[in-house]
């Protein structure tokens, strides 16, 4: 580790630190249709989106309405997503939008990567260079991009709504939720990251590839379509190009993660320098950081928000200090191997990481992805150190609420609060009260639910896996712990809805595309569910009056109680599975053994 | 006097055309896994609405 490393990363967190706050109250504004200055914009796209689609702004709606609108529009889009992926090399305009003349998507990998895209999870089992076109990219992928993001907003609003609500049956509106912010935040926010990625170098066209002659010309071995193995000399190279700012900007900024290309943010035309790697690092968290100050902003209690947002801190500086510290050390069975820093690298576990970022941008990196449901990468988590690993691992399996994906990482860390509520309550025997609501056995139930249906889908999924040598093990690169780790984290990215690989594995089989489908579903729509209903219940509950017993939410006790309920939580449910999977593997590493 | 082609032959047939392949099964199979999921979706949403409504006090 050095200070310089720390520099860095003391500097982005100072950056997400201080932009919360604006950003939050302006969010807080635009949910509760306050006047702002993008008004003179938005507003009149809005007024016509509205009157184009038939909707009602003034329409309030009940828990219920409100989910089943959210289900039926995500059904459509993924419906349509699936339909176009299947008919991309038939649709008009191929020459400008399809000018590799890339094939239909095969059904199952459709039906995955529309399922991913609309669950914001973008989980990736093709290289999208090699299978989508310019059209599917844009219309499909990159539309998801901001509609998912939104959504995830919207919900999270809807939660705070249901807080902040007093004897009311509503939650708002799920379209004019949506629509604003899209049109108020993630629209504008993107536009200008676009434009600062394509003046860094990010590319921006919808040429062609280019083919290009290698300088050093070399000898590789190359299977057919026949299945016979041949030697050939390999001396030119297919160079990606396309539509990348504009998908890059929301992949970031609403926690995406699905890459133009393969090597995702690895790839110097996704992330051209170390100002956009910083840059698309701050615009995973710049969102769901400022949520927390909307929450505080709209339920009245601003100390609340920074209690939320301190416990996020915590957890998020744990990931980064032990990732960074194991990346840092390297691995200790290559002991003959030198790797002190020097001009070229910054010393330690070099292996995946891109050299132009370095061991302290790649833990950050890592750590941020997975803190929040992002997934894209700049390195290769299947690389990093047993240790290292299992940070973005735990990051997940604990349901991605340090800072979380937009909206998503909010409700969940909410749903966690109100568990938090109720064990407080209980160690002091009275009935449990969050912010003047009290929390009731319906509320209990429906968290727990919330809660446990993640662990079921990822923990189900895996197990059911690693019991078929042919359909799930045969996919795997790595044998023993390693091997369970890369599946572990492939099901749990999965139901998580954050998308990033572990890799070493292929997905792009019918059993991995369907099981990795279901699981996302699953992960995004079956945990909203109760979340709603937590939220619609809380709306209608009278507000009562502090008392000597009511547990304060805006002090550092409560922080601590909130970090210390999400770490039992996540450590009683997944530990056994850690342990035989990363834990094992660095215990084994240190005892000379490798996978 | 041939049948008259129904709606869903009409999409199959299309399909088919349009795909360039024989695939339209795996079609139907797929977008049958999202209609099932979503309809099932619903329904949980109804069963945690019924969760929530209270027994009358005895």
């Amino acid at each position: 580790m050095s200070a310089n490393g720390w520099l860095q990363i003391g500097l982005f967190f100072a950056l997400v630190l201080v932009s919360a706050k604006p950003l939050g109250v302006y969010m807080a504004k635009v949910f509760g249709r306050e006047k702002t200055l993008f008004d003179v914009l938005a507003r009149p796209v809005e007024r016509l989106i509205y009157k184009l689609t038939g909707i009602d702004e003034a329409h309030e709606m009940k828990w219920t309405e409100y989910a089943i609108a959210m289900l039926v529009f995500s059904f459509v889009t993924m419906i349509v997503t699936y339909a176009i992926e299947r008919l991309q090399h038939v649709l008009p305009l191929q020459g400008l939008l399809n000018p590799q003349g890339l094939a239909n998507v095969e059904p199952a990998l459709a039906l995955n990567t529309a399922a991913s895209f609309t669950t914001n999870t973008n989980w990736q089992s093709y290289v999208p260079e090699a299978t989508m076109s310019y059209l599917t990219e844009m219309v499909t992928l990159a539309y998801h991009n901001f509609a998912s993001a939104a959504v995830g907003m919207a919900l999270a609003i809807a939660f705070v709504r249901g807080i902040a609500g007093r004897e009311k049956k509503t939650l708002g509106n799920f379209w004019v939720d949506t629509t604003r912010a899209t049109l108020w935040v993630l629209l504008p926010g993107s536009l200008i990251l676009a434009l600062v990625l394509v003046s860094q170098g990010v590319v921006q066209n919808f040429r062609p590839y280019d083919t290009v002659p290698l300088m050093q010309p070399f000898q590789a071995q190359v299977t057919g379509a026949d299945g016979k193995t041949t030697t050939q000399t390999i001396s030119t190279q297919t160079i990606g190009q396309g539509p990348v700012a504009s998908q890059e900007a929301i992949k970031m900024l609403g926690t995406n993660g699905g890459g133009f290309f393969n090597a995702n943010s690895a790839h110097p035309f996704e992330n051209p320098n170390a100002l956009t790697n910083f840059l698309e690092m701050f615009a995973i968290f710049v969102i769901p950081g400022a949520l927390t100050i909307t929450l505080g902003r709209m339920v009245k209690s601003p100390g609340h928000g920074w209690a939320v947002f301190a416990a996020m801190s915590a957890l998020f500086f744990a990931g980064v200090l032990v990732s960074y510290w194991a990346e840092s050390h390297g691995n200790p069975l290559l002991h003959n191997v030198n790797s002190t820093a020097s001009a070229m690298q910054s010393g330690g576990n070099m292996e995946g990481k891109e050299v132009r970022f370095g061991i302290a941008n790649s833990a950050l990196f890592a750590t941020a992805t997975t803190d929040a449901s992002c997934g894209a990468v700049n390195s290769m988590h299947d690389s990093f150190t047993p240790l290292g690993g299992i940070v973005p691992l735990v990051n997940i399996l604990l349901g991605e609420i340090v800072f979380g994906g937009v909206g998503a990482g909010l409700y969940g860390m909410l749903i966690f609060v109100v568990v938090t509520v109720f064990i407080a309550g209980l160690m002091v025997g009275r009935t449990p009260e969050y912010l003047g609501k009290k929390i009731e056995s319906y509320d209990v139930q429906m968290a727990m639910l919330y809660v446990l249906i993640f662990p079921f889908s990822v923990l189900l999924f895996a197990a059911v896996t690693v019991l078929m040598p042919n359909l799930g093990l045969s996919s795997l690169n790595n044998s023993g712990p390693h091997g369970l780790s890369e599946l572990l984290y492939a099901y749990a990215s999965a139901t998580g809805n954050n998308g990033s690989a572990f890799a070493g594995l292929n997905a792009n089989t019918h059993w991995y595309n369907l099981s990795i489908t279901v699981a996302m579903l699953v992960g995004r729509f079956l945990m909203i569910v109760p979340m709603l209903a937590v939220a619609g219940n809380l709306a209608q509950k009278k507000l009562v009056p502090p008392s000597a017993g009511t547990f304060p939410v805006n002090t550092p006790l409560f922080t601590v109680l909130l970090v210390g309920v999400i770490l039992i939580v996540g450590a009683l449910t997944f530990f056994p599975a850690l342990a035989l999977g990363p834990i094992l593997e660095h215990l084994q590493m240190l005892a000379g053994v490798s996978y | 006097m041939p049948r008259p082609m129904s709606a869903c032959d009409l999409a199959v047939s299309t399909s088919r055309r349009l795909a360039g392949r024989d695939l339209v099964m795996w079609d139907i199979g797929m977008i049958a896994i999202g209609v099932a999921f979503f309809a099932t979706a619903i329904a949980y949403v109804k069963g945690c609405e019924l969760l929530s409504i209270k027994e009358p006090t005895k």
